[in-house]
This record gives structure tokens, sequence and C-alpha cells, in this order.
């Protein structure tokens, strides 16, 4: 009876050690854009985005300060905030979405598609994104890369500024995740 | 003739306002915090718990000052090629995050986990976590 109970303890040890994170975080996100035009290139990062994925049904959560992107000139961010994306009055940008056909038990490289919602401004449009993940041991690797229309979030731009500004900004993102215990 | 001037004024003013704009927008520096004057000086705690109470009015308080906050250290970072210290707060949910202003390895090597520290940066807002850019470690011998 003893030998019974000791490994059945010895059962419900060793599933605890092995249970598998339900959700994975990350706070240090990078997303970073660039616009090329044959004025002048714009590249701007921000390095404290917020992501958590749900492992149970694949939904990904993404959320950041659109103050917090940087740029090599202050006055750019200068711009960026109060012309452009007034984040005075929009502060952050959120993506809502599904990782498509994902199997958060393989171990390696897979390349899938994100499905969801991206809002800046208040403005919502739904949008794919090609992804590579990467998982190691506990760690996942989510990167890609993805185009955002200028005049899908009616984003004004001065005429005078204009020819210095892309119609169509080119978007990147690298999210290291880590088991996510509160 | 008059319209000849007139045109050629016009064109000039223009010009110049292009000329302006654009060397506004490509040739100014970014900020140094180690010469601005500190806003708020605050506990990383209580910045926390003022966000989580009330975040817009935290907002309003904080975001975009040069804040000075006192806070225990929870981690070192060193992500994206930059170093963040993350300060703790009462849980292990929400924290402030310390993003240094350059790969600064002697005043990284100043503080260490668990150890009081204090950290002057511009407050951008919050997500799960109190955001600070452009940080420096005030404590540290080089900036006393």
């Amino acid at each position: 009876m003893n030998k019974i109970t000791s490994l059945l303890l010895l059962l419900i040890l060793f599933t605890s050690f092995t249970t598998k994170p339900s959700k994975i975080i990350t706070r240090q996100g990078q997303v970073s854009f660039f616009s090329y035009t044959t004025v002048e290139n714009i590249e701007a990062k921000n390095n404290q985005v917020l992501s958590i994925v749900n492992l149970e049904n694949n939904e990904i959560a993404i959320s950041m300060l659109m103050n917090a992107f940087v740029f090599k000139k202050a006055l750019m961010h200068e711009h960026f905030n109060e012309s452009y994306i007034e984040s005075d009055l929009y502060p952050k940008a959120t993506f809502e979405g599904k990782i498509i056909d994902f199997d958060p038990t393989f171990k390696g490289d897979q390349t899938k598609i994100i499905k969801g919602k991206l809002s800046i401004r208040n403005i919502t449009k739904n949008i794919s994104i090609k992804t590579n993940i990467t998982h190691k041991e506990d760690v996942f690797l989510i990167s890609g890369k993805f185009d955002i229309v200028v005049q899908d979030f009616k984003i004004n731009i001065p005429p005078i500024v204009a020819p210095n500004i892309a119609k169509t900004i080119a978007t990147e993102f690298r999210f290291e995740y880590q088991p996510y215990e509160k | 003739m008059n319209k000849k001037i007139q045109f050629t004024l016009g064109m000039v003013i223009c010009l110049l306002i292009g000329v302006y704009w654009f060397w506004q927008f490509t040739h100014t520096t970014t900020i140094n915090i180690q010469n601005t004057e500190t806003n708020t000086f605050v506990e990383a705690e209580v910045l926390i718990n003022s966000f989580l109470e009330n975040e817009a009015q935290s907002n309003k308080q904080f975001k975009s000052k040069v804040v000075e906050v006192t806070g225990i250290v929870k981690t070192i970072s060193f992500t994206n090629n930059r170093y963040t210290v993350i300060l703790q707060g009462k849980n292990n949910d929400h924290h402030v995050l310390c993003d240094l202003k350059a790969l600064d390895a002697t005043s990284i090597k100043s503080i260490s986990h668990l150890k009081k520290v204090r950290i002057k940066g511009i407050c951008k807002g919050f997500l799960k976590d109190v955001i600070l850019l452009n940080c420096i470690i005030i404590n540290h011998k080089s900036y006393e």
C-alpha cells in the first residue's frame, strides 16, 4: 500500500514538473518600421512591445505604446506622435489574432500564418501575416514582416512633407516569448 | 513685371518654408537626459500602483515627464542589443522597465539583482509594466 502511495505521489510530482505553460509572454518584443523614399529613409524601433500567446487555443495579443518608438532624430519622433499618429489621442496600437494550424509542442522551426485585427488610431483592419516560429526548450521566437498602407489608418501627411514619407510602410517584428508565470 | 516679381517672391518663400521644414525634420538631435531636470521622484511600487489604479490620471502625471524612480532590481536583461533594468513591483505581474540610454557596461556592473537602485528616464506610459526610456543609472559613480 505504501509503495502505491509513493508511486502515486511520484507521478503527481512528475506531472506537475513537466506541465507545459499554457501562456507565453514577452514584455520586450521589437517592432520596427521603415519608410523608404528617394528623398530620405525613416526608421523607428519600439523595444517594449507586450505580447501574450495562449498555447491552448493559439490566440495571440499584442499591445504597444506609439510614443515608445525611437527615431534617429527627436523631431521625427515629435512629428510622428503629434501630427501623424496623434499618440495623445490614440496612445496604443493593438493586434488580436490567431496563429493558424500552430502546434506548440513541435520543437524546431515552423512557418505559419497569423490572422487577426490590427488597430491603429482606433481604426481596425483585418490582416494576415506570414511568420517564422522557432521553438527551443521553453522559448518561442516569432518573427515576420508585413506592410502597412498609411491611408488605411487615415494618417494625414502634410503635402509639403509627402515626398519624404512612403505610402506603404514596411514593418518587422521579433518577439522572444518565455513561459508566463504570474 | 509686377506679376513676375510676385511669382518669384512666392516661389522663394515656398522654397524657404520647404528648406526650414526639411532642416527641422532631419537635424534635431535626441534629448540629453543627464542634463535634463527631473520632474518627479517616485518609488517603483508607487508608480506601478498609480497606473494600476488610474491609468488616465497617471498618464497626465507621469507621461513624457522626466522621472527618477527608486526600486529593487528584479532582473537586468540584454534583449534586442540593449540593456533593460527591470524593477520589481509588489507582485510578479507588473514591473518598471527601464530601457538604458546606451550600452553602458560600466554603470550596469554597478547594480545587481535585488539591490536598490535609482534610475532617471522619460516615462512613456503603461502596458503591463510602466515603461521608461532614455534611462541612466543615477547612483552610479560617473553620474554623481
